[in-house]
């Protein structure tokens, strides 16, 4: 007897793992798409890494490498929020939409992060994350510092000349590695009332405005003095190249 | 009496089988009682195979971009795991420095001069790719390994995964916390009591511990550190731990270094600017360097020739002879 109830346990058990492991049947949650695109532009212009443009120091620069993180993308209606993605990392020579499926839902703005929040940024090990993360050692794609460990949040870097003179050869470099939990930013965006039902797909183009990081109003870069940091070599200009870059980002 | 006649393994359980017949087993990495138990990260336990992997990685050339270099290029047994190079990189940097010896690395709280890795396992990431040291990174390491050898085989019984960023930063840490010394002829002296210690070791062993030098102070018992970061005043370009906090007045700080073996660690500091102990002991005698952040210990001793020499001979009584000639720690290729 005592076996016999033994047996029909196992049963049940067994049932409920078979049935609860089987999702054919099980209705799909109803999606929609949101598809935020990113447009590096430099003056109103589509980006070139091919293009020479002038600073507001009458430097010639080429940018020849964009990276950077977006993280905690929220959609808000009121006081609800809704995260539709924990991270992201842009590269300039890569597909430049992020496609999310989200639930039907209602929103009226959009906000995140520039960089890794301190959270996911500090005392993590990127080799805890699938591949195919945007943290991960290699979905990072050189975006992590080992020494002192925790996410490059942007990356800028190309060519210069100081004098100005057309068809000058760019023969030096600049490089604005930015990162660690001060310069995090969170943007926000009014996106209007946004409604999306189920098959819904809607896409917001966010330009990046580059020629913000050199030539910000409030605080253009004089490349002939400010030309290299990695942060921690150059706080002060970090700060003031993460300022410029956050300046970057306009929904269209 | 040899109380470790080698540090390692003495307890194995059969914990896994691989349809490939290797066998892997929970292991103990002996030492000695005088130091506290090792917190082993979770997921990391050390294991009989994840021990052989790492030590087959941390040997490997083929984590080098140009498969010359390997972790024990700079890391040599025979010298405490480290080069004897006054800096180890590869190519010229402003952030080069003298190679760390490896020993008692599992009882870290965390790893660098600037104390900016908290884990082992993370640790193990940055030589990798660092373009002044290996210069490759962790796709290629992969990319090269994982046909080679028996590798994939290794990983799969060792961690149960393909060989991955996760299973190469296990291994690595694996042995290298296993490389454990603490039997010195201090050691037996001082902890398993033997009589065998000179007038002289025992003057500088008793200068060492004293309220007047305050050696002992961040070269704490029983690994010879305290861990914290610290300026003895010395001026280079390299800032230490300003480097992480942005504040001024932590220029020039380093974490102490355990001085275990460090008659067989020359040059020292973190630039390798010292050549010899005596240099050392001369340095600390005469108040360090002038940097202002310069650490209130640090301060002229007014020491005699013959105490600096007492100091010196204390200082040789800490290596550990039986660590650095275990063939256990040796690539076995």
């Amino acid at each position: 007897m005592k076996m016999k109830i033994v047996n029909n346990y196992f049963f049940v058990v067994l049932l409920a793992i078979l049935l609860g492991s089987c999702g054919g049947d099980t209705p799909s949650t109803p999606e929609t798409k949101v598809h935020l695109k990113f447009i590096p532009t430099f003056n109103g212009q589509p980006l070139s890494i091919d293009s020479v443009y002038l600073n507001a120091f009458g430097q010639q620069l080429r940018i020849e490498n964009i990276q950077f993180y977006l993280s905690n993308i929220y959609a808000h209606n009121g006081s609800d929020s809704t995260l539709l993605k924990q991270a992201f990392l842009f590269t300039l020579l890569e597909p430049k939409t992020l496609s999310l499926n989200v639930s039907p839902q209602t929103f009226s703005s959009l906000s995140f992060g520039v960089g890794v929040p301190a959270n996911l940024n500090k005392n993590v090990d990127p080799s805890n994350y699938a591949n195919s993360n945007p943290l991960s050692v290699q979905g990072s794609n050189g975006m992590f510092w080992y020494w002192n460990t925790g996410y490059i949040f942007t990356k800028v870097e190309g060519r210069y000349e100081l004098t100005g003179t057309p068809n000058a050869p760019l023969m030096d470099s600049y490089a604005f590695h930015l990162g660690d939990d001060p310069l995090y930013r969170v943007l926000h965006f009014n996106t209007g009332n946004v409604s999306l039902a189920e098959g819904d797909a809607r896409t917001f183009n966010i330009e990046v405005a580059l020629d913000s990081v050199f030539n910000r109003p409030a605080d253009p870069i004089d490349l002939s003095v400010d030309n290299l940091t990695h942060t921690t070599s150059n706080f002060p200009l970090a700060v003031r190249v993460t300022n410029n870059f956050v300046s970057a980002f306009h929904l269209q | 009496m040899r109380t470790f006649i080698s540090f390692f393994f003495i307890v194995g359980i059969l914990v896994g089988c691989t349809e490939e017949g290797l066998h892997d087993k929970s292991v103990s990495f002996k030492q000695p009682h005088y130091f506290p138990p090792i917190n082993f990260p979770e997921g990391n336990e050390p294991t009989q195979l994840r021990f052989e992997l790492g030590k087959k990685l941390f040997y490997e050339v083929k984590l080098s971009k140009n498969e010359d270099q390997s972790c024990a290029s700079c890391h040599r047994l025979p010298a405490a795991f480290t080069d004897g190079r006054t800096v180890s990189s590869f190519h010229e940097n402003e952030f080069a420095r003298n190679a760390p010896t490896l020993a008692n690395l599992a009882w870290s709280p965390y790893f660098m001069s600037e104390g900016g890795v908290p884990t082992l396992e993370l640790q193990a990431l940055g030589p990798i790719h660092e373009k002044h040291e290996l210069a490759l990174s962790m796709e290629g390491v992969i990319e090269r390994l994982k046909d080679k050898s028996n590798y994939a085989e290794l990983s799969k019984a060792a961690y149960g995964r393909e060989l991955d960023a996760f299973v190469i930063t296990r291994a690595l840490a694996c042995f290298e916390r296993a490389l454990i010394s603490g039997d010195s002829k201090f050691d037996r002296y001082y902890f398993l009591k033997s009589n065998d210690y000179s007038v002289l070791e025992k003057q500088g062993m008793e200068l060492f511990f004293s309220e007047r030098t305050q050696c002992s102070s961040c070269h704490a018992l029983p690994f010879f550190t305290d861990y914290q970061l610290y300026s003895l005043g010395l001026e280079d370009g390299d800032i230490g731990l300003e480097r992480r906090t942005y504040l001024a007045s932590d220029r020039g700080k380093f974490k102490t270094p355990s001085i275990r073996n460090i008659e067989l660690t020359a040059p020292y500091m973190h630039n390798g600017s010292m050549s010899s102990l005596e240099e050392v002991v001369s340095f600390y005698n005469n108040g360090g360097g002038p940097r202002l952040t310069k650490d209130s210990r640090v301060k002229p001793l007014n020491l005699s020739k013959e105490e600096e020499a007492a100091l010196v001979a204390f200082l040789k009584t800490l290596t550990d002879w039986n660590f650095v000639q275990n063939e256990k720690f040796l690539s076995a290729e």
